[in-house]
């Protein structure tokens, strides 16, 4: 029993999802972010190498993710504790996030617009984790911009 | 003896279920004899491609029961060529041991055959094809070696989905053997391929024939064997075949790698896993927007005219700029700075919008001189209006609208895509001119505060699956992210990645040099205009 409890403390405390919350968590994630308009999940990893066991967890989110209009982006952003300046780090993050997105788009057919981004910190506090959120319509509006015929040559 | 080689065979089907299975990959193909897993498929290896295989083959007999028979392990190598769309040549050598064990291994001759596939094209259903090949026996026997062994049948394939089948029939012609009376004899074949995961893919097959030799009445082979895809150029094949024939082996394993390849100017696709062949979509023209240079970065080539890159492109000069902004909004360009490297001058002028379901007004304009623009650059500049990133032009006149045209949430994509920063084929390295580009880039951006993000888009040509080139252009993107964020210093935060694959070429894929023009990343920022 207690060892029960104990995997299921760690499967709670490793892969944190939080659905809808993003009024609570934005402002940790997406600090001076003014595009990002609602968080959706934030997915804890072990390291960003391994992205096998985490994807029980999106299988999770997928059903949230499908309830977005299509018109919408998403980020998938992979916060990882690293170094900027080395070239391994950085790679791994993305590779990370490329992983999830990846996923999404094979597995779960997702049918959203999914850009991937990573940010980097030297932090001992927080585990590596992957915050998928919805970009705002602000930036969606530039991406849906209509295409007009003209002339601009110089 | 029996029962460990059958637990060493089944753990090796293990550790190849258990390979993660990440993509679906290009297929290389098991036509002809490069494949000796399966049973010939009816399709045929396109043009322009060459596919090697180097292969392993232990064969166990009881010696009881089959005295003439002996153990023995050969390692044949084998080739097939893509001549045409339709029509393939393929060959094999028996052994490059030389260990005198080819007879016992029952592949003991060098063989030269052709297929033609004339029913069917690559992407059909199904499809049958007319196999000839030519078998000379290479023996220690001096009766057995130089004999030559004819054969022909017709292949008829099914491939739906992750789902294959094949049956082949025809007759094998033997060559004369000195005090030998050997019968023709029927041959048959059927199998079954099931693309397991995205990479692996499981075979089974029961080949035979009706005996050549009076004595025995007939030969009859059973495998199962596994493939998978390391990459879209090398399989690893492994198969277990048990013999039920009088003169078949008791067991046979084998082990094999193979590799397919396109050649010179003529690559072309090689066959998809899961038989994946994509419709060739297309490309919807657009009329141009708008062309500006902004650097000498831009105008090292004059390239082609390209094609549209997305719904959000424009047809532009391949290495120029590209802008795209709402359709009420205008360019501005400042005036330029006494610094300015740019050698070709720009005099922008007004951009004439199509009429949309949104309402354009164009606010009036006013042309100044060079010492007024300056002026009203600098005065810009204190307002806080941003001029566009990186820009220094030159010119004799500039167009400058009063600053409360610009609506104050304004922004541009500014598109950037460079001549250097490239790709070689199947590959993501940034190369060394290329990371001398994006060092340069980078120094504009960190000289210019106001852009707010950055896009990173991944592109590849149509060569490969759709999968494959997917997880490619991420790669490149990933590249050139990883890039300015480690080297250059560009917060990570402000960069977003994006892979286009195959999508959005911007030049011919049926040409190499257009082909390396759609390997490439593009730099799209988005700058606010009023600074914030």
């Amino acid at each position: 029993m207690k060892s029960l409890l104990k995997t299921a403390s760690v499967q709670i405390s490793v892969f944190c999802i939080l659905f809808l919350s993003g009024n609570a968590i934005a402002g940790e994630n997406s600090t001076n972010d003014p595009i990002t308009a609602r968080v959706i999940a934030v997915v804890t990893l072990e390291k960003p190498g391994n992205t096998a066991h985490i994807l029980k967890q999106v299988d999770r989110i997928v059903p949230e993710l499908k309830k977005i209009s299509a018109d919408k982006i998403i980020r998938l952003d992979c916060n990882y504790k690293g170094a900027l300046k080395r070239e391994s780090d950085v790679r791994a993050a993305y590779t990370a996030a490329a992983k999830i997105e990846k996923y999404l788009r094979e597995r779960h057919k997702l049918k959203l617009d999914l850009w991937i981004s990573a940010r980097l910190s030297r932090g001992k506090s927080s585990n590596p984790r992957m915050v998928i959120s919805v970009l705002s319509d602000e930036i969606n509006q530039y991406q849906k911009l209509p295409v007009n015929s003209g002339n601009m040559t110089p | 003896m029996n029962k460990l080689l059958m637990k060493k065979c089944i753990l090796v089907f293990i550790i190849l279920i258990l390979f993660p299975a990440v993509s679906a990959f290009a297929n290389p193909s098991q036509s002809g004899s490069t494949g000796l897993l399966v049973v010939p498929s009816a399709d045929t290896l396109d043009a322009g491609n060459i596919c090697v295989g180097a292969w392993s083959q232990f064969s166990h007999n009881d010696s009881n029961q089959k005295p003439l028979l002996k153990d023995s392990l050969v390692l044949p190598v084998t080739i097939t060529l893509g001549i045409g769309s339709f029509w393939e040549i393929y060959g094999a050598y028996p052994n490059i041991l030389f260990n005198g064990e080819d007879d016992s291994s029952g592949r003991g001759t060098l063989d030269i055959g052709t297929k033609l596939r004339f029913l069917g094209g690559r992407a059909s259903t199904f499809k049958v094809a007319a196999d000839f090949l030519a078998q000379r026996h290479i023996s220690e026997s001096p009766d057995l070696d130089g004999v030559i062994d004819i054969s022909t049948k017709m292949i008829a394939s099914y491939s739906k989905e992750n789902f294959g089948a094949h049956l082949y029939a025809g007759a094998l012609f033997p060559g004369t053997r000195k005090g030998y009376n050997f019968k023709n004899e029927v041959t048959f074949g059927a199998g079954l391929e099931y693309m397991l995961f995205p990479r692996f893919k499981m075979t089974t097959e029961m080949i035979g024939g009706t005996g050549r030799e009076d004595s025995v009445d007939y030969s009859l082979e059973a495998t199962v064997g596994a493939q998978y895809y390391l990459s879209p150029h090398f399989t690893l094949n492994a198969a277990a075949t048990h013999g039920l024939g009088k003169y078949d082996p008791d067991f046979k394993l084998v082990f094999g790698i193979s590799s397919c390849q396109g050649v010179g100017s003529y690559v072309t696709p090689i066959p998809s896993v899961g038989r994946k062949f994509a419709a060739k979509a297309e490309v919807k023209p657009l009329k141009p927007l708008k062309i500006i240079p902004i650097s000498s970065l831009l105008l090292k080539t004059s390239a082609a005219k390209a094609s549209p890159v997305s719904k959000l492109e424009v047809e532009v000069d391949a290495d120029k700029e590209e802008v795209i902004i709402k359709p009420y909004g205008q360019i501005t360009i400042a005036p330029q700075q006494a610094s300015s490297n740019l050698t070709s001058p720009v005099v922008p002028v007004e951009i004439p919008l199509k009429t949309t379901a949104e309402e354009i007004v164009f606010q009036p304009q006013k042309k100044q001189d060079l010492e007024a623009s300056a002026i009203d650059y600098t005065l810009n500049r204190i307002r806080g209006i941003t001029p566009l990133f990186g820009m220094d032009v030159k010119g004799s006149q500039v167009t400058i609208p009063p600053p409360a045209v610009l609506p104050e949430t304004m922004a541009v994509y500014r598109k950037f895509r460079f001549p250097d920063l490239t790709f070689d084929f199947d590959q993501w390295t940034i190369s060394g001119e290329g990371k001398k580009m994006l060092s340069e880039v980078a120094e504009q951006i960190r000289k210019d505060k106001k852009w707010l993000y950055l896009k990173i888009d991944g592109h590849t040509d149509s060569i490969g699956s759709l999968s494959y080139n997917m997880d490619l252009s991420l790669k490149r993107a990933i590249s050139v992210a990883t890039y300015l964020v480690s080297f250059e210093g560009i917060d990570p935060a402000k960069i977003f990645i994006k892979g286009f694959g195959k999508s959005t070429p911007i030049s011919d894929n049926d040409t190499a040099e257009g082909r390396r023009k759609n390997r490439r990343t593009e730099l799209l920022f988005l700058v606010n205009k009023d600074g914030k």
